[in-house]
């Protein structure tokens, strides 16, 4: 059924058209512009500022640019290994069986994914580096633990990290599917581990590669965590970051280089998994919810203690991050004692980076709201060319590492005609392109589910197009699109790698902080950021879910 | 208060695909009007673009005799029931019902008054604070109904409303529709694929096909005297049998065989020899001990309380549906009985060879 119906006057410009061109158009400035000049960059000579493909020949030839894209892969597709290895038998079990203390695994497990990752690999640092806390311990009697650096290290973190991702799209999955399925199996004589590795699993395949890219993705955006816990070991975005910073003045052209290659990989692994999850994708009809089997006592005591044991590891840097926030230092290191140093300390030198944060990301939010709200709509409803190019542009960002995002729009913005660099705006801008993916997706979705002829209904009853947008379908839409804008919410507060690239000393927000504090070992400081802007996480969440009608987070 | 519409030379094209084809038609003041033809015959397609909710490729569709083609939906005060409801789920029925009025600026008073009073005509007074998660579908359809006729549209639209309740539902529901209609005196256009639904609920009914009208006719009419096959077929049962037209005779007669036994004699709209579509209705044959001249053997008789509906095997193989009313009969026969069958010729309709003329 059209819906041309909905723009039957015929202006010279609509409403509709108008946005459609209007946002075209700023992100043409502020994407496609930036991406291009980077492209363009990439193939820019370093001496001769002529075309060449020397900068690509030379990151295949020397080892120094090219290991890194081996230990990329190797970090990301390990984490991602690991990362299912322990979500996916967790889900299995919270979903299935009868453990005990379901609902605390699901907080501490959400706990655990509300940090920036970089907060977790210092936080191991402080437990397993190299004068951490266990690392002491088990010196006393003698025992000495592997190094946390390196590429353990990394895989170690982002597995903790990002393992969450796996567990909650997978319960969601688990627990949607119809009983009858299992059923169907044990019926055939079917269970157990069997029924789970030829029934339940192939089905959920889609769910559990998306979760899988997700992993795969955040690690190789990931730019904090190597950088703090890699030491020798170097992953693409912290040789672009460093490439960068070394270049800085001169002209971003190895950086280019490196981005275009970090977002090449990224698309790969994006087109591939779509390869594969196309051909598998089942629609499925839940009518009756699974049934959770009761398990044993032995059984059941001991898949509790897993299940507990792997989600308070998880949220055990959190834990540290707090608990360090409050002991007493002098200088940078911690003496005996528990005191609110690191909080005045924080408040004397710097508050500015909170109000920072709290700013830049009202207004980015803001942005993003409306946009989300108003692109989504014609997304979904004005379906056309143009729209589905919009669609693709505003995804698109999607793939982007922070890091390279930043760097893109300082190369571009750093001279006339439009100069930003430094300025709070060109944060605010990265954030609501990188972000807006969250807000656009579940606000499309919940359009998807409102049928049309609630609009026209309302029309019908003698309410113009535009009057029945704003009363009725604005409303409507509501609940999805704050299940995503919390989503965008909750990262842009805690965006380090694009902010790292574009921040000066007067636009830097708590995430910049945090890591600059660690790097000049200020661990007090640090922790005392990281632990507000825990804080103000769990603050958002608990808000979003009173506000009435919304469901969840989108994931 | 209501308005006649009016629909000239009405084409839509999707692409290649024309889903409405030069359609006319004139509703009276107060008529039930209704399309009815099978899925993707256009008769949705043709009840948006009266709501305004498709453009109009070409001709006219006028109310009262002016033309609407330009005017927005939101201004052409019809009142439409969508087959899904389309009840907005955030408000209650009260609100749902008061929306349309609220964008017409009324007293507050008026509004409760008239809010209150057709709540009360569709029976959902009493759930008026409830929101419509908490109601079935036949009280959202009732909703839906009270919405639409709460702001006296000119013109009620009606796209199978009641195609997402259950059977018992449905039956109830029509009635409620028929009555409401007639009291209000609204000029209704009623979108349905269900023929039955169709034929006890208008008071004149359009057959549609590929986008063109195939019979405009009051629903006796259209059943009795189908103007073409396709029309015999989907609205009731309908056997169809070949038979043989011969030349016409002296008084004007022509002789049409069945299978070479059966003849009757039929004066025919105009000269025609050959080959004949006949349409037997399955209530227009009866069953006899008696073997003259058709003869059947009955594969599978099924009891359905006040009829019984027969499968027959006629001599060439052929298959027919045959239904005897229980209080008209007091035998009921058995599996491979064979039975004598005499037509009713008041149920019969001629067709040429194409099944696309009538010949009586």
């Amino acid at each position: 059924m059209s819906l041309k119906g909905l723009t039957k006057e015929r202006k010279p410009l609509d409403f509709w058209n108008a946005v459609t061109i209007v946002s075209l158009i700023i992100l043409c400035i502020f994407l496609v512009y930036p991406f291009s000049s980077l492209i363009f960059k990439s193939f820019l000579s370093k001496d001769t500022h002529k075309f060449t493909f020397r900068n690509y020949l030379d990151f295949f030839k020397y080892p120094y640019y090219y290991k890194t894209l081996g230990h990329s892969f190797a970090v990301c597709i390990s984490a991602t290994f690991f990362a299912t290895l322990l979500g996916l038998p967790m889900a299995y079990i919270s979903a299935r069986y009868n453990i005990w203390g379901k609902k605390i695994i699901n907080v501490l497990i959400v706990l655990s994914l509300l940090s920036p990752p970089f907060i977790g690999a210092y936080s191991w640092v402080l437990l397993l580096g190299r004068n951490g806390f266990f690392t002491k311990i088990f010196e006393s009697i003698g025992m000495n633990i592997p190094t946390i650096y390196g590429f353990k290290g990394i895989v170690l973190v982002f597995t903790l990290k990002f393992f969450p991702y796996m567990y909650l799209y997978v319960t969601g999955a688990l627990n949607s599917m119809d009983a009858s399925l299992e059923e169907a199996a044990e019926n055939l004589g079917v269970s157990g581990l069997r029924r789970a590795f030829t029934v339940t699993f192939p089905l959920i395949f889609p769910t559990i590669s998306s979760a899988a890219l997700i992993i795969f993705m955040t690690s190789l955006a990931d730019f904090g965590t190597p950088m703090l816990i890699g030491e020798g070991y170097k992953v693409l975005p912290v040789l672009a970051y460093e490439e960068f910073m070394s270049e800085t003045g001169g002209n971003a052209i190895v950086a280019s280089t490196l981005s275009v290659i970090i977002i090449l990989c990224a698309v790969g692994v994006l087109l591939l998994q779509k390869l594969i999850v196309d051909k598998k994708n089942y629609q499925m009809s839940s009518l009756r919810p699974p049934k959770v089997k009761e398990l044993k006592l032995g059984w059941r005591i001991f898949l509790t203690f897993i299940c507990f044991f792997v989600s308070i590891v998880a949220t055990l840097p959190q834990a540290v991050v707090i608990v360090t926030s409050f002991l007493k230092t002098r200088g940078p290191i911690f003496v005996k004692g528990f005191s609110f140093d690191s909080y005045k300390m924080v408040a004397n030198r710097l508050s500015r980076t909170i109000s920072n944060t709290f700013i830049f990301s009202s207004i980015a939010i803001v942005i993003m709201i409306i946009s989300g709200l108003l692109l989504s709509y014609i997304i979904v409803r004005k379906k056309s060319k143009m729209s589905t190019f919009l669609d693709v542009l505003i995804m698109f960002p999607y793939v982007i590492p922070g890091a390279v995002l930043g760097i893109s729009l300082l190369v571009s913005f750093n001279k006339k005609p439009i100069i930003l660099s430094g300025t709070a705006a060109i944060m605010i801008i990265s954030y609501v392109i990188r972000k807006i993916p969250y807000t656009i997706r579940s606000s499309t979705a919940i359009l998807y589910q409102i049928d049309p002829s609630i609009e026209e209904a309302s029309i019908n009853l003698g309410v113009p197009p535009m009057k029945t947008f704003f009363n009725t379908t604005a409303k409507l839409m509501a609940p999805g699109v704050f299940s995503g804008a919390i989503l965008s919410w909750i990262t842009t507060i805690n965006e380090l790698s694009s902010s790292i690239i574009l921040y000066t000393g007067k636009t830097a927000t708590i995430s910049v902080a945090i890591y600059t504090e660690v790097i000049r070992a200020s661990f007090g400081t640090a922790s005392a950021l990281a632990s507000i802007l825990t804080l103000a996480t769990v603050i958002s969440l608990i808000v979003f879910y009173h506000i009435p009608g919304t469901k969840g987070i989108e994931l | 208060m209501s308005l006649t519409v009016e629909v000239k030379n009405i084409v839509k094209n999707y692409g290649d695909y024309r889903a409405v084809n030069r359609v006319n038609f004139k509703v009276n003041e107060g008529e039930f009007f209704t399309l009815l033809g099978p899925s993707g015959c256009g008769k949705t397609t043709l009840l948006r673009m009266i709501a305004g909710f498709n453009p109009i490729d070409e001709g006219e569709i006028l109310f009262n005799g002016e033309v609407i083609n330009n005017i927005a939906a939101y201004k052409r005060n019809t009142g439409m029931v969508f087959q899904n409801y389309a009840i907005f789920p955030h408000l209650t029925v009260y609100e749902n019902v008061a929306y349309g009025l609220k964008a017409r600026k009324i007293s507050k008073k008026e509004m409760k008054d008239k809010v209150e009073n057709a709540l009360d005509m569709v029976q959902m007074l009493e759930y008026k604070d409830r929101k419509p998660t908490q109601l079935s579908g036949g009280q959202q359809q009732r909703v839906a109904l009270a919405r639409a006729i709460v702001i006296r549209p000119g013109v009620l639209l009606m796209d199978e409303p009641l195609s997402n309740l259950d059977a018992k539902l449905r039956i109830q529901m029509r009635s409620t529709i028929k009555k409401l209609q007639k009291e209000l005196k609204i000029t209704t256009i009623y979108v349905t694929h269900d023929q039955s639904e169709a034929l006890a609920i208008s008071d004149r009914i359009a057959v549609m096909k590929k986008g063109e009208i195939q019979q405009i006719g009051k629903p006796d009419e259209v059943y009795k005297h189908p103007k073409n096959a396709f029309v015999a077929n989907f609205i009731g049962t309908s056997n169809f049998i070949k038979g043989e037209a011969a030349e016409k005779d002296d008084s004007g007669s022509t002789e049409i065989s069945i299978l070479a036994k059966y003849k009757m004699k039929k004066k025919l709209k105009r000269d025609y020899k050959g080959e004949v579509k006949i349409s037997l209705r399955p209530e227009g044959i009866q069953l006899t001990e008696e073997k003259k001249e058709l003869t059947g053997k009955i594969i599978i008789p099924i009891f359905l309380g006040d009829s019984i509906s027969y499968e027959i095997k006629l001599t060439n193989g052929q298959i027919i549906e045959v239904n005897e009313y229980t209080k008209d009969t007091s035998k009921i026969w058995d599996i491979g009985d064979e039975v004598g069958l005499v037509f009713n010729p008041e149920m019969m309709s001629i067709f040429d060879e194409s099944g696309e003329e009538a010949l009586i």
